[in-house]
């Protein structure tokens, strides 16, 4: 039709096809994924954290802070959670790409706060939109080292925070544990760790400097953390909800825009002249 | 395979797909109003299991005070009624009724000392103030469910869809304006 294909055999344009119609299947899920999670974010009303009730919620306030102290590895800025990551330039045919080498994203609970109470996130399998998001450039794959101006820039770091005092949203699952269970939890954590780890390597909880030692005497706390049930996202934000519904808002109109484009793809490959 | 099929096959797709999201959207809204109320219940009902202790323990001291308990057991028992019933609109109404008596009480008893000293008195005070914030709280809860449902219900496209599958608005509580009005400083001092 608009596209000038080259021939292709009759196998061709049938895998072809194929290759087409599951991409489109994933582009109408990932769409109707999109277009729930918006709903959730509008629909679901927002919860004060004195009398939240136990479950799928939404909340609103602002980021206090972790434990103990925590810093980005790569910039040492202080925050409340981190995701950072490293690239590597590889060189191509024509020009080049970046694969990702490193990534570090923070597994510490951090504190939030409404005008009504505290709870602690557990960020572990959150999908985190941050308003503090930073990409710089070096010759080595150290993040503090020059920034590619002498050696040239073949490396990229990536380094996404919240920051305490900043606005936090959060649509999760909550609930109140006691002491017995955060104890539960964090050994059962820790020992998921040292086993991704290795035995060799020294977890900060090693040291009695992390969240273990922290919450060993703590009362019973309200915790945010990943829904139980499929289909229920966990999203922390750095921003309002009505910011964070726009960026989800943009995924679906993205999805919506690739089906489109693969179901004009999908026609044009029946116009390709057979061989 | 002639491409105006495969055209009308992903529009169908998403069309299809588009309804079903919307149908389990009202049907989760329907289902969080519903939640939501049971929220409420559970403290409506603990804080009905409080006020006759509450009463009990007032009526041991404030014997002149017997209209000012009897108006709290009316309300409780008109509280409880609508509560059964689902009448949100009923239980708005004695809820108002029911809160002011309480205050009425809690302003008396400062007349009384010997009970203001009571160590049961403070503990059923105190438990019956908390449970009345939190049934505050979760009322702000539920109407804001409830606008969710019935906003998304008047709204185009979801319109045709809850018309279809018989999805109707829900009531919002409301406690009374003579609850929520402010005080005149100037009168009280008058």
């Amino acid at each position: 039709m608009f596209l000038r294909l080259d021939p292709l055999t009759q196998s061709e344009l049938w895998w072809f096809s194929a290759g087409v119609v599951i991409a489109l299947l994933i582009a109408l899920f990932v769409l109707f994924y999109q277009l729930r999670v918006y709903r959730l974010i509008t629909g679901t009303p927002t919860s004060q954290l004195r009398s939240a009730a136990q479950g799928f919620v939404e909340l609103e306030g602002y980021c206090v802070g972790n434990a103990y102290p925590l810093t980005s590895p790569y910039s040492g800025r202080p925050c409340v959670w981190y995701e950072c990551k490293t690239y590597k330039k590889v060189k191509r045919k024509k020009g080049h790409s970046w694969k990702q080498i490193d990534r570090q994203t923070s597994p510490h609970w951090f504190k939030v706060a409404d005008p009504t109470g505290e709870a602690w996130v557990d960020p572990k399998g959150a999908s985190v939109h941050t308003q503090i998001s930073k990409t710089w450039h070096g010759s080595t794959s150290s993040p503090r080292s020059d920034r590619g101006l002498l050696f040239g820039s073949n490396y990229r770091f990536k380094e996404e925070l919240l920051i305490a005092d900043s606005p936090f949203y959060g649509l999760g699952r909550l609930r109140t544990v006691n002491p017995e269970q955060l104890r539960a939890m964090q050994v059962r954590d820790w020992v998921k760790r040292k086993r991704k780890s290795g035995p060799d390597v020294e977890l900060i909880d090693d040291k009695g400097e992390g969240n273990s030692l922290f919450f060993y005497d703590q009362p019973t706390l309200n915790l945010l953390h990943k829904p139980l049930r499929w289909g229920y996202p966990f999203i922390l934000s750095g921003t309002s909800q009505e910011r964070t519904a726009r960026s989800i808002k943009w995924n679906v109109i993205l999805a919506l825009l690739a089906c489109a484009a693969l179901t004009w793809f999908l026609v044009e490959l029946q116009y390709a002249p057979i061989k | 395979m002639d491409p105006v099929w495969i055209v009308i096959a992903v529009v169908a797709l998403l069309l299809i797909g588009y309804l079903i999201s919307i149908y389990n959207h009202l049907v989760r809204l329907k289902h969080q109003v519903t939640q939501s109320w049971a929220n409420i219940d559970v403290l409506l009902k603990q804080r009905h299991d409080e006020l006759p202790k509450l009463v009990d323990t007032c009526k041991e001291h404030m014997g002149y005070e017997s209209e000012t308990l009897q108006k709290i057991i009316e309300a409780r028992s008109a509280v409880s009624g609508a509560r059964e019933s689902g009448n949100v609109k009923a239980l708005g109404a004695a809820e108002t009724l029911l809160r002011q008596s309480l205050g009425s009480l809690f302003a008396v008893v400062e007349d009384y000392p010997e009970l203001r000293a009571s160590d049961s008195f403070a503990h059923l005070q105190q438990r019956i103030t908390g449970l009345e914030n939190d049934i505050a709280d979760r009322r702000e809860f539920y109407n804001d469910s409830v606008n969710a449902l019935n906003t998304r219900i008047e709204q185009f496209p979801d319109v045709l869809v809850a018309r279809q599958f018989g999805f109707s608005a829900a009531e919002l509580l409301k406690f009374d304006a003579a609850e929520l009005k402010d005080h005149s400083i100037k009168s009280l001092f008058s």
